[in-house]
């Protein structure tokens, strides 16, 4: 994972979302990079994604938030995209 | 789990308090009042306690019994326990659970529920689901409670899938089927069961270790993965809360007025919650930054009450999360110049400081 953009971020919600989901082992990370901007597109197992969203995005909220901080110590901005 | 219990001076604080610990807008959470403290009527200056419970909603069965929760949330949850929703239905269960275990049942609520003695309509409630659990825990009643919630977390693990998912899906149903108790028979609700039993009897030391080792492994964690150093400490000196802290300076981990550190501790409710269900609340601290901002919005508060009483007019406070706003409220409660209520909704509710001028003053409320 070194040649990611972002490891830091990567590896924060590679954390948040397994400690979240009751199948963690379904939780996979895929990272594009566009400059500064990274995007995260997270896929969990179908039965996982209102885990990691929660009610009205709470949970959703709370990752990006704190991935967010993990991305300024890669210098960088994320986009945490959950995706079907 | 379900029920989270708070207690605090008034009843939008104690309401406050446990939308924060369930992490959840109050328009998804049930709350009951158990106890509110006397002339409530009138704003804070009151004797005796507010106490309130309050558990997220559970899925609605029905679209008819939506309606019906969302009538008794706030102003009147007895209502809904009263004879709202699927009174019918708990009826029936009521006669089976009474002719089955009635004396066990008074046990269990006497046992269980101390907290909770005043509480009219909602008791209820609760008898009923005490009934219903006694049948098969009677053992929580004496006191072997520990053990007993040890045995149902764990089964409660191993039989759900996830408990996340069981308690919002199928537990909440079924509590919504408190109301319905249909599924209490069988095998798996049994887990569920011993572990609200475990709510509500003050003995918690496995699952207060069970979250504490988990709590410690998420932050540890996440720690590492912030690629940042710093041991993971537990307080449990506190009844029925854990206060973890990762040591040294990690800015990063708190984030602009903590908002970082809000989120972390969020997702690490979240994440004990679905690994080990309790009542146990959660709190995360980085390098004593919680204790140095109330200390910090302590003083911001009186200096607040001091501008209100200056001006003779209220003053009104940025909008704060549900925490801060007690750490305000309880800064200003001994200051007999200032009232303090809450106004607006969440996200954006916030602290008004009102100056006391006379002795008519509180006719707003």
């Amino acid at each position: 994972m070194s040649d990611s953009p972002a490891p830091t971020a990567e590896a924060v919600l590679l954390h948040l979302c397994k400690s979240v989901v009751s199948c963690p082992d379904d939780v996979s990370i895929e990272t594009s990079a566009d400059g500064d901007r990274v995007r995260l597109d997270v896929t969990v197992n179908n039965d996982d994604m209102g885990r990691v969203i929660g009610r009205r995005g709470r949970v959703a909220t709370a990752i990006r938030t704190v991935v967010g901080a993990a991305a300024a110590k890669d210098g960088v901005t994320t986009e945490v995209e959950f995706v079907e | 789990m379900e029920w989270v219990k708070t207690t605090a001076k008034t009843i939008p604080e104690a309401i406050d308090l446990a939308l924060d610990n369930l992490g959840v807008d109050e328009a998804e959470a049930e709350i009951e009042i158990i106890e509110e403290p006397k002339s409530a009527l009138f704003g804070l200056r009151t004797k005796g306690v507010a106490r309130v419970k309050a558990r997220v909603k559970p899925k609605p069965i029905r679209p008819k019994q939506t309606g019906d929760r969302k009538n008794g949330r706030r102003r009147g949850p007895n209502n809904r326990n009263g004879g709202g929703s699927g009174g019918g239905k708990r009826t029936s269960n009521n006669r089976n659970q009474r002719s089955t275990s009635g004396g066990s049942g008074q046990n269990d609520r006497n046992q269980g529920r101390k907290k909770g003695g005043r509480n009219g309509g909602e008791s209820g409630n609760d008898t009923r689901r005490e009934n219903n659990r006694s049948k098969k825990t009677t053992a929580a009643a004496a006191g072997t409670a520990a053990v007993a919630a040890g045995a149902a977390s764990s089964v409660d693990k191993g039989g759900a899938k996830n408990d996340g998912g069981g308690r919002r899906g199928r537990g909440r149903n079924r509590n919504g089927g408190d109301r319905n108790d249909t599924g209490r028979g069988n095998g798996k609700s049994k887990a569920t069961r011993s572990a609200a039993s475990n709510d509500t009897t003050p003995e918690k030391e496995t699952p207060v270790e069970e979250v504490a080792t988990h709590l410690k492994g998420f932050l540890r964690g996440l720690t590492d993965a912030f690629g940042l150093e710093g041991d993971v400490s537990i307080d449990d000196s506190e009844p029925n809360a854990l206060i973890a802290s990762v040591d040294g300076q990690h800015g990063l981990m708190v984030g602009p007025k903590g908002r970082t550190l809000d989120a972390i501790q969020e997702l690490a409710r979240i994440s004990s919650q679905r690994t080990a269900p309790s009542s146990i609340r959660i709190k995360v601290d980085v390098g004593g930054y919680r204790a140095k901002r109330n200390e910090a919005l302590a003083g911001f508060a009186q200096r607040a009450a001091d501008k209100a009483v200056d001006n003779g007019a209220e003053v009104a406070l940025e909008p704060m999360t549900p925490a801060d706003r007690k750490v305000v409220h309880d800064a200003l409660t001994d200051d007999n110049r200032v009232e303090t209520r809450s106004v607006g909704s969440e996200p954006r509710r916030k602290v008004l400081v009102v100056p006391v001028a006379t002795d008519a003053a509180d006719e707003a409320e």
